[in-house]
């Protein structure tokens, strides 16, 4: 092993690589750009689709009586707006069928003595139908059912005000729910910027780590052996370890570069959209909260960092020894775009577990051990044995892989083909 | 001088190259001849210590291809194929600096070097462009530069014409012609009669892995009493040949 030799080869490589427009534009320039456009064009859709449903409202009601007090009890006491049609039907099959074909949205189906009953006092069963299909008519459901639950309070509030009992009655129980697990002095944007992070960021990092050096691993490797380079170099000076290691080195900086630039992609993405991550408006969400949500100690990003450069250790060593064992450029796609796919498995399947669901064993698995480690640390939970056991396994994998790929890229039957 | 002894190499059951006895002296053009898998390449993967021999040993300037790889390397440039490949993202000049910088050439001597190259192979007008937009004679001629950056003594070529035009052919005919002027050593594969003939001092006919004649052309055309080299090697291919003693 030579330091230059491995260092001229890594600048070398590293020059190629970032000459290779497609490479950088797909994997470094793309995510940072992609990302954001990406949540934009979602939240533009999801936002656009709920004024639709909130402007374009129709709903049906069928009541065998008299129609018109049905419609003009549900339009002052259950609509209360203009922007809501309220169409009406003599029956409920007449109705189904036109919520079926989408000209309404959902059906409210009086029965027969309902307003007796109301006069009374007496409980009325109404039927509310509605197609599970569209999702314009799942929206009119819920708007329609709290609209109904408000009617409800408030006719038991009059009720009651009617017999002189305070209304107060009908709420004897409040209750405020208190998450233990946050640091009270890390402030209220912590948690609120959490919410969004934890369940994105952790799988997201997961799958770009595992992912990332693959096109510069491919070219290295697979693509150096079909431009038929491989010989020429072999017949330098430089032994085949310091290649080796020039090479891996490569792919890991691309790695991290694409890690990165995927990172601020995503945040720029959360903070450009804001109400795609927060369910409670008052709730803030920029850049500065996202940052105080990150605000972690020193020791914990480092074990963290640790954790995600041993994994990319791993990976990059995996795609290496994949390309190097490949008989050509194509079938190295093949072999990796399956391993990307098992790969992918514990990064979705974190995302099944809360971050106080960890269990210690779960840091003996890799990528779940590094996408649990995050999910934890920011959630606010520092657990420094999973953090040092995670890494420890992930170094334990990494000698492995690279002890292979040494092992493959000295073997003269895979090398010289 | 290059000396096989007894050099041999097998894929697992399948013997590539056997036996193999030569000694090829400085300043001479040496051809392998033989078919498509007759252990041509095997051998020169040998000698450019890609390939580690089963038994037998190859020595280069009195070292030994696997004790000494390193300085075997220093001692040999490449060739490996016609259309040699580059790096089609680096300018001509980095693809060459890449390899002088692998056989830790001086920065000076590089700059020097490389100018010399410029001139003799009249690259000035494509040495600082990208070799992705070279026809095939550019792209060969970097690759002999590349190959001969480090001033070699011995090169070993592998069917250096396969692939290429008429034109691009010939300039790495003249390329050799003009290396051997300098007193240096060309170990040359090919399966062309033509080529051998025009360029070798001597030539060793190789099938399945075994010498099956080596001489001269001229006393290899008199031993057979024929002026005809490719009905000769047809010959000796279609009898199996017998094994070459060395």
């Amino acid at each position: 092993m030579n330091i230059k030799h491995i260092l001229i080869v890594f600048k070398k490589e590293m020059k190629d690589c970032f000459r290779d427009k497609k490479s950088v534009i797909s994997n470094i320039l793309l995510p940072i750009f992609l990302i954001p456009i990406m949540y934009s064009i979602m939240n533009m859709v999801m936002t656009s689709t709920t004024k639709e449903i909130e402007n374009n409202m129709k709903i049906g009601i069928v009541y065998t009586q008299n129609i018109e007090q049905a419609k003009s009890f549900t339009q002052n006491n259950i609509v209360a707006t203009e922007k809501i049609d309220v169409l009406t039907y003599s029956n409920e099959q007449d109705a189904t069928e036109n919520l079926m074909n989408g000209n309404i949205n959902c059906v409210i189906i009086y029965p027969q003595d309902f307003f007796e009953n109301m006069q009374n006092s007496k409980i009325s069963d109404i039927k509310l139908k509605f197609n599970s299909t569209k999702n314009s008519s799942q929206s009119a459901i819920q708007i329609i059912s709290s609209k109904f639950a408000i009617l409800n309070s408030n006719l038991a509030a009059g009720k009651l005000k009617e017999l002189n009992i305070p209304t107060e009655i009908l709420s004897l129980i409040t209750i405020k729910t208190e998450d233990a697990h946050i640091v009270v002095d890390s402030g209220e944007n912590k948690d609120a910027a959490n919410g969004a992070l934890i369940m994105i960021l952790p799988m997201y990092l997961g799958i770009i780590i595992v992912t990332a050096g693959m096109p510069l691993a491919l070219d290295l490797f697979a693509g150096e052996r079909e431009r038929n380079t491989f010989e020429a170099l072999f017949s330098t000076k430089a032994k085949r370890l310091s290649i080796l290691l020039g090479k891996y080195a490569a792919v890991l900086v691309f790695s991290i570069i694409a890690i990165f630039t995927s990172f601020i992609g995503l945040i720029l993405g959360i903070v450009m959209n804001p109400e795609m991550f927060i369910a409670d408006k008052s709730e803030t969400l920029n850049i500065t909260t996202i940052l105080a949500s990150l605000n972690m100690s020193l020791s914990t990003l480092i074990l963290v960092l640790l954790s995600c450069i041993t994994l990319a250790i791993v990976f990059g060593g995996i795609q290496i020894a994949i390309s190097t064992y490949a008989k050509s450029l194509k079938g190295a796609q093949t072999y990796l775009s399956y391993i990307t796919i098992l790969a992918m498995i514990p990064s979705f399947a974190s995302m099944m577990l809360g971050a106080g669901d960890m269990k210690m064993f779960m840091s003996f698995i890799p990528i779940f051990n590094t996408v649990s480690s995050l999910k934890m640390t920011l959630s606010g939970i520092v657990n420094n044995n999973f953090l040092f056991t995670s890494i420890a396994v992930n170094l334990v994998f990494s000698a492995i892989v690279s002890y292979i790929v040494i092992k493959m890229f000295k073997n003269e039957k895979i090398i010289v083909r | 001088m290059i000396k096989l002894v007894n050099l041999s190499k097998n894929f697992g059951s399948k013997e590539a190259v056997s036996n193999l006895n030569l000694e090829i002296k400085d300043g001479e053009i040496f051809g392998l001849l033989g078919e498509n898998g007759a252990g041509k390449t095997t051998t020169l993967r040998m000698l450019a210590t890609m390939l580690k021999p089963t038994s037998g040993n190859a020595i280069i300037n009195g070292y030994d291809s696997v004790k000494n790889d390193e300085k075997v390397r220093e001692n040999i440039g490449i060739l490996f194929g016609g259309e040699t490949g580059l790096y089609d993202r680096l300018t001509a000049r980095e693809n060459i600096e890449y390899f002088a910088n692998l056989y830790d050439m001086e920065k000076s001597k590089i700059k020097k070097t490389i100018e010399n190259i410029v001139k003799i192979f009249n690259m000035s007008d494509y040495i600082d462009k990208r070799t992705s937009i070279f026809s095939k004679g550019m792209k060969q001629k970097t690759a002999f530069a590349r190959a001969t950056i480090h001033n070699p003594s011995i090169l070993l070529l592998d069917e250096p014409t396969s692939g290429l035009d008429i034109t691009a052919a010939k300039q790495v005919h003249d390329f050799i012609k003009s290396y051997k002027h300098e007193n240096r050593t060309i170990i040359f594969s090919s399966h062309s009669m033509d080529e051998i003939e025009k360029l070798c001092d001597r030539i060793a006919i190789i099938h399945k892995g075994k010498t099956i004649e080596i001489g001269t052309l001229d006393e290899i055309k008199k031993k057979y009493n024929n002026n005809n080299l490719s009905d000769i090697f047809s010959d000796l291919i279609s009898k199996g040949g017998n094994d070459y003693e060395y």
